[in-house]
């Protein structure tokens, strides 16, 4: 079930609220659980099974490293649990993705399976093994309740598109928390707020997008309105999704991290990745970047450290060598800033903006193709083009002007700032204009959510 | 677009009995909103179909162990739901009106409402190929075989200067190469290239009646040449109806109200016009000719165009006791206003080629038939049509 579907949006979660504020205390985590096991199960049950396995296994292993800790054993125990996640996870990602490429290196022709992609997989397995390593650590206790484990990975709001919420994040909200007339009214803004950021202006300009990449022989013009719409689109649309997160967590009394921070005004690529997806950021930095030897070692061991962090962050995004390239792409850029070219942009902080952005969009191209080759053609008409603009620019920029002009200014601070100067200096006014256009955004986003199912048919009989 | 205001910023004195009141309101606006529409769904009665997006809606599911160990049963009962969604038809307006008035888009679904209220749908595609079986069919028949192919209200917006400059669409084109491509079958072209923009329905993509007269004019005048017993029979303009709702058709059921300004006027000739003729379909004859009840239909989508012979019908047959010839016609929902003319001056066998059995045989069915001359009565946009007739003639 996907936060932008009517059933989710209309039965769904007026139910798990109503039910869950009517349930005596004891019994809520327990029919969140249920809850999120339904909303996982529904179009997918059978995938709902493993990813229990994996709560079950990683529950043992958590339970074993906490009674072994001080034995030599434990190295074993953490070096298992960690084959046993990433197995999992690389069985049903990358096993395809793996095959094919041994096929294709070395001329053999292995069978390659077709496995289907359990929704979160990567989100789930993140978390589970975030768990047993903070349990490691000894960051947190041991959680001796298995369905407050469960509830801890299965929890819907951060289920299918995260953010990766680390256990120590909220170990203590699982055990206790108090829902506030506050939080929960927060959380319907924030939750409306990310629903609006997915219906109107992802989709919205994932439609120019999707144009203009199934087209051939781009104009300039073209190719950079089709990146700019396609990077507006997945921050939009991920950072929509963050923001839904967040907010149902808020009306359950849980409080999420943020997982975006406007990554469009980065003056260097280091700092985009400080902003945007933030909690996979810190997660390769804690779990990965850092037991290499982070920056304590020596500067080629810094920076091979980087580029096994980059290259997984790269293929973590998906079962792909574009993938891969999009991850080692940001590597060498944060390895270059690192070496000399940080100390240079921060010299010139609105070059930096521009050259940052640039860097970005290039990095994209990758993201968004399915070959290289593909990818290497975009790029060519974005800064070599046979054509400088034409019709179908025109008609892009005609057609769809106005919301890639809303949808870059929304990713700017600009819109928050006017807002709280404005319900800082209009009193009451204020207050209820930042409390109504939520219910005036609701009733946009669910238009335009509807209308994505409309489907007219000129012939048909009935 | 604005994130909401953390709690670490400053806010007008937050925790006022004002700002928990509107605290209060938001919370129980969010419940009143979703709890309104998704009990209504529920409690209301499913409808069959839609008027706005004229096909059938999905209906409610009766689960299966197998169906929701596959997940199959859970997504039809999404689309169910999707369909059944109390206001929807309210909400996809508001999205248009929101893309139109916000988003100044000049197109919906591919529609281009021109400053002069006609929705145009520009089409880029490739150029036609007529198949060899309209040749073949010239041979088997062994009567005379006309084509009258009216130009697509596309091509017309192309010939004023309508569409946009930056936007590609080439109907005139292959509205010619089809021309010629028939012509070269061996099939006589009954020109209809005289017809204006305001031939055409604004809203529609049909013609409205004088198109239609117009068309008929032209068929009687061709046809003639060789089939003289096949005269013209003129309308008396004071039988000439009109329609009281207005009338809003396929491409306004595209974009919606938001950007069908103002909805059509359909016209028809009372049923007077055409006493003596005995409309057969679906095996049962005396069906009406015209048939006002789409005329006096409720709703903005109703659609009227069904007003001639309630709409489309595989096998048709019109017989006037005419001296006139009798006629084959192969025909789309285009010919269904010219039909009622035509039956004046001629017996009628009627075929439309998308509702008739697989193994339907035009050529078989014109000896059958025994009719003196075959009419095709097409618009433009028939290239999907083309495997269809490769089958079928």
């Amino acid at each position: 079930m996907l936060f932008s579907s009517t059933i989710f949006l209309f039965l769904f979660l007026p139910t798990v609220l109503i039910v869950y504020y009517l349930l005596p205390r004891s019994f809520r985590n327990g029919w969140l659980l249920v809850a999120s096991l339904f909303f996982y199960a529904f179009g997918e049950p059978r995938f709902a099974l493993l990813m229990l396995l994996s709560v079950g296994i990683n529950y043992f292993f958590a339970l074993f490293v906490d009674v072994y800790r001080h034995r030599i054993g434990v190295k074993w125990i953490m070096f298992s649990m960690i084959a046993v996640n990433l197995g999992l996870l690389g069985w049903f990602k990358y096993s395809g993705f793996f095959v094919q490429s041994v096929n294709k290196t070395f001329h053999a022709d292995f069978f390659v399976p077709e496995i289907v992609l359990p929704l979160g997989i990567s989100f789930y397995t993140f978390h589970a093994m975030s768990y047993v390593i903070d349990i490691y650590k000894e960051k947190e206790a041991v959680q001796k309740n298995p369905l407050d484990l469960a509830l801890y990975i299965a929890f819907f709001p951060q289920l299918v598109a995260g953010p990766i919420v680390r256990y120590n994040t909220i170990a203590s909200q699982i055990e206790s928390r108090q829902e506030t007339v506050s939080d929960f009214s927060k959380g319907v803004r924030r939750f409306i707020i990310g629903l609006s950021k997915k219906l109107i202006l992802a989709n919205g300009c994932g439609q120019v997008a999707d144009a203009i990449f199934d087209m051939k022989d781009l104009s300039m013009g073209l190719a950079w309105i089709g990146i700019i719409a396609y990077a507006l689109q997945i921050y939009f649309d991920f950072s929509g999704y963050s923001d839904m997160a967040i907010g149902l967590a808020l009306m359950f009394g849980f409080h999420f991290l943020e997982n975006f921070n406007y990554p469009y005004i980065s003056k260097s690529v280091s700092e985009f990745w400080r902003r945007w997806h933030i909690s996979l950021g810190s997660w390769f930095r804690d779990y990965v970047y850092i037991p290499l030897g982070g920056n304590r070692v020596s500067p080629w061991r810094q920076y091979r450290n980087l580029g096994i962090v980059w290259m997984l962050t790269g293929l973590w995004h998906g079962a792909s060598w574009t993938f891969v390239a999009w991850g080692v792409y940001y590597g060498i850029w944060i390895m270059l800033e690192k070496a000399f070219l940080g100390k240079l942009l921060a010299r010139v902080p609105v070059l930096a903006t521009v050259w940052t952005l640039v860097l970005v969009l290039v990095g994209w191209v990758f993201f968004r193709s399915e070959t290289f080759p593909e990818a290497i053609t975009y790029i060519q008409a974005m800064f070599m083009p046979d054509v400088l603009w034409d019709d179908r620019a025109s008609y892009q920029l005609v057609q769809n002007g106005v919301i890639l002009a809303l949808a870059c200014l929304a990713a700017t601070p600009i819109p928050k700032w006017i807002g709280e100067r404005f319900v800082q200096s209009s009193g009451k006014i204020g207050q209820t204009l930042q409390y109504g256009y939520a219910m005036v955004l609701l009733f946009l986003a669910t238009s335009a959510l509807v209308a994505s199912t409309f489907n007219p048919f000129i012939y048909f009989r009935f | 677009m604005a994130q909401p205001i953390e709690k670490n910023q400053k806010q007008p004195q937050p925790g006022t009995t004002f700002e928990k009141k509107m605290m209060w309101l938001t919370i129980i606006s969010f419940f009143v909103i979703l709890l309104t529409i998704g009990i209504g769904t529920i409690l209301r009665d499913d409808r069959v179909s839609s008027q706005l997006e004229n096909r059938t809606l999905a209906q409610s599911v009766q689960p299966t162990m197998q169906g929701v160990a596959s997940g199959e049963d859970m997504l039809k009962m999404e689309s169910y739901f999707g369909d059944q969604l109390l206001l929807r038809g309210t909400l996809v307006e508001m999205q248009a009106r929101l893309s139109k008035n916000l988003f100044q888009q000049p197109f919906r679904n591919g529609i281009y409402t021109a400053k002069n209220g006609y929705m145009i749908e520009p089409s880029q595609a490739a150029q036609p190929v007529i198949p060899s079986a309209f040749q073949q069919f010239t041979k088997d028949v062994d009567r005379p075989v006309y084509f009258a192919l009216a130009p697509s209200k596309t091509v017309i917006a192309e010939r004023d200067g309508i569409i946009p400059d930056y936007v590609a669409s080439n109907a005139e084109q292959r509205y010619k190469t089809m021309q010629a491509g028939f012509m070269k079958a061996g099939i006589t072209s009954i020109p209809l290239d005289a017809l204006k923009l305001t031939d055409y329905f604004k809203t529609d993509h049909h013609w409205n009646i004088d198109g239609a007269y117009q068309a008929y004019d032209e068929i009687i005048r061709t046809v003639g040449k060789t089939e003289p017993t096949l005269k013209k029979v003129a309308m008396d303009p004071q039988a000439k109806r009109s329609s009281e709702h207005p009338y809003f058709g396929s491409l306004a059921r595209k974009t919606t109200l938001a950007y069908a300004s103002a909805g059509d006027k359909i016209e028809y000739y009372d049923a007077n016009q055409f006493n003596g003729i005995d409309v057969c379909y679906d095996n049962v004859c005396g069906q009406p000719l015209i048939d006002e009840q789409f005329i006096k239909e409720e709703g903005d989508y109703a659609d009227r165009y069904e007003v001639f012979m309630r709409g489309n019908h595989g096998i048709l047959s019109m017989s006037s006791k005419t001296k006139g010839p009798k006629l084959l016609v192969l025909k789309d929902s285009f010919a269904n206003p010219v039909l009622p003319f035509l039956a004046n001056s001629a017996n009628l066998e009627v075929v439309d080629i998308r509702y008739v059995n697989k193994d339907f045989d035009a050529s078989e069915f014109a000896k059958q038939k025994n009719v003196d001359a075959i009419v095709f009565l097409h618009n433009a946009n028939i290239a999907g049509l083309m495997k269809t007739y490769q089958q079928k003639l």
